[in-house]
């Protein structure tokens, strides 16, 4: 007859079982807490370091394209962003997934921002204007779209997923692509208004065999439809820009995907005549 | 004895014994718990312990990655038209317990003018990593502390090739943890 007497006993029993497990839980919870820290630290760690490895490799089809194709590139001529998808390529590298995607700008495609003309202006944002303006000299000695950080509530790196124009697809930073060279507007793929407000302003005619051209996928050349209607290039104007068909200029968005980060960065490439050379990189942030 | 009393005494001993506990198990169990609470109580503060210490090790360690991401970033943005010429065109500048690098960031001055700086220095002031943004004159813009608990900054140079160098840099903390990350840098691009 001990039953009435295991009762307390299986009290005391399953007390200890309780304070024995709470510990437990606590002990191992903690420890799993921490394990798991340390393993998302060092995979986040490792896939930016990947990110960042897929930056640098993003530098041979940049160059292989500019070498390639950048000469030879048409738009439609109702096109208002001269974007170009250069790579969009995944790939698996020690087992995580990476995704390099590459798209290039024209910078001879948009309104210059540093060397601005009466003509052109009308083609930057009134918020590009507004900062250009408050930075004056800044935004002249050290261009770049990172100085547009605050004061605009319009996106400033053109996104592959936003359909809202952006300052980088409209305003080019480095044209001239060098201190000192002229202002160049590439007529097979800047937006039509611009290419017609600047042949406007230089009274050049020849409208009508861009548009052919552009439509039917061909280069359209300036040489052979710069016209002089009103007089020749009188130089009044320097930062007026000149028509060419291949541009000296080219900003790139390259986007580095692996496993859970994703860096985005923004590198502009200029013609140094034999060759071509980064000479800006920034980080997008946004 | 009336049978019927045993009975009743039967019933009032079974009904203690399964109500309650006898003062010695009483006296017993109390000890046990009185054990237990007091190995929990050592238990938990032990943990508690060791968690603020891995705890503030780890987040030392994270916020030590962090700084070197900042000084991996700084590394990776570049404006060719923030470096001279010639022998000018270094990009990075190492000594023994600071590194200086060519890049650019924009800060606001003390007008509150968004300024470009061309030139970023990691160095250790009192025991805080700071990176010190510089103009193009070497003057100070503006200065960020980025890790505290630094006991110091180590830079060493390593000659991977003819046309390489490996720069590593090195976080120690107070406690004693470290944090370090390499670089490959081309030698026309080190001072």
């Amino acid at each position: 007859m001990n039953a009435p007497y295991d009762t307390p006993r299986r009290g005391i029993a399953l007390l200890l079982v309780l304070v024995t497990l709470v510990l437990s839980v606590t002990a191992v919870t903690g420890l799993a807490r921490i394990a798991v820290g340390a393993r998302l630290g060092q995979e986040a760690a490792r896939d930016q370091h990947l990110a960042d490895q897929l930056l640098v490799a993003a530098d041979s089809p940049i160059n292989d394209w500019l070498r390639r194709h950048a000469g030879r590139l048409v738009l439609p001529p109702d096109t208002i962003s001269p974007r170009f998808t250069v790579l969009d390529e995944r790939v698996v590298v020690e087992g995580t997934d990476c995704r390099l995607v590459i798209t290039a700008f024209d910078q001879c495609g948009m309104a210059s921002m540093t060397a601005r003309s009466a003509a052109t202006e009308a083609f930057l944002p009134p918020e590009v204007l507004a900062t250009l303006d408050r930075l004056d000299e800044t935004s002249r000695t050290h261009p770049g779209l990172d100085l547009f950080a605050s004061g605009v509530t319009a996106p400033i790196y053109p996104s592959v997923q936003s359909s809202r124009l952006a300052i980088g697809e409209v305003a080019a930073t480095h044209n001239p692509h060098r201190p000192g060279a002229r202002v160049a507007i590439n007529i097979n793929t800047a937006p039509l208004p611009l290419i017609s407000t600047v042949y406007a302003a230089r009274g050049l005619g020849g409208i009508e065999a861009i548009i052919e051209a552009r439509t039917a996928g061909r280069i359209a050349s300036p040489g052979a439809i710069k016209v002089p209607r009103g007089g020749a290039d009188n130089n009044e104007d320097h930062d007026l820009p000149l028509p060419v068909s291949m541009s000296t200029a080219w900003a790139f968005r390259i986007d580095c995907y692996a496993g859970g980060v994703r860096r985005s960065w923004w590198s502009i490439y200029s013609d140094t005549g034999s060759n071509w050379e980064r000479v800006q990189r920034l980080a997008i942030t946004e | 004895m009336n049978p019927d009393d045993t009975n009743t005494h039967r019933t009032r001993i079974r009904g203690m014994s399964i109500r309650g506990m006898t003062i010695v198990e009483l006296l017993l169990a109390l000890a046990l718990l009185s054990g237990l609470m007091s190995a929990s109580v050592a238990w938990t503060t032990a943990t508690a312990r060791t968690h603020a210490v891995e705890g503030g090790w780890a987040s030392w360690e994270a916020g030590a990655a962090r700084a070197l991401t900042v000084l991996d970033d700084a590394l990776l943005v570049e404006d060719r038209r923030l470096r001279g010429n010639g022998r000018e065109r270094w990009r990075v500048d190492a000594s023994n317990d600071s590194i200086l690098i060519r890049t650019r960031e924009l800060v606001a001055a003390r007008d509150s003018t968004p300024v470009v700086s061309g030139l970023l220095q990691f160095t250790v002031l009192r025991g805080v990593l700071h990176a010190v943004y510089l103009d193009d004159d070497g003057h100070e813009l503006l200065t960020r502390p980025l890790l505290g608990e630094t006991q110091s900054l180590e830079v060493s140079m390593t000659e991977l090739d003819r046309r390489a160098y490996e720069i590593t840099v090195t976080l120690v903390g107070t406690n004693g943890a470290s944090a370090e990350r390499s670089w490959r840098m081309p030698k026309e691009a080190v001072r």
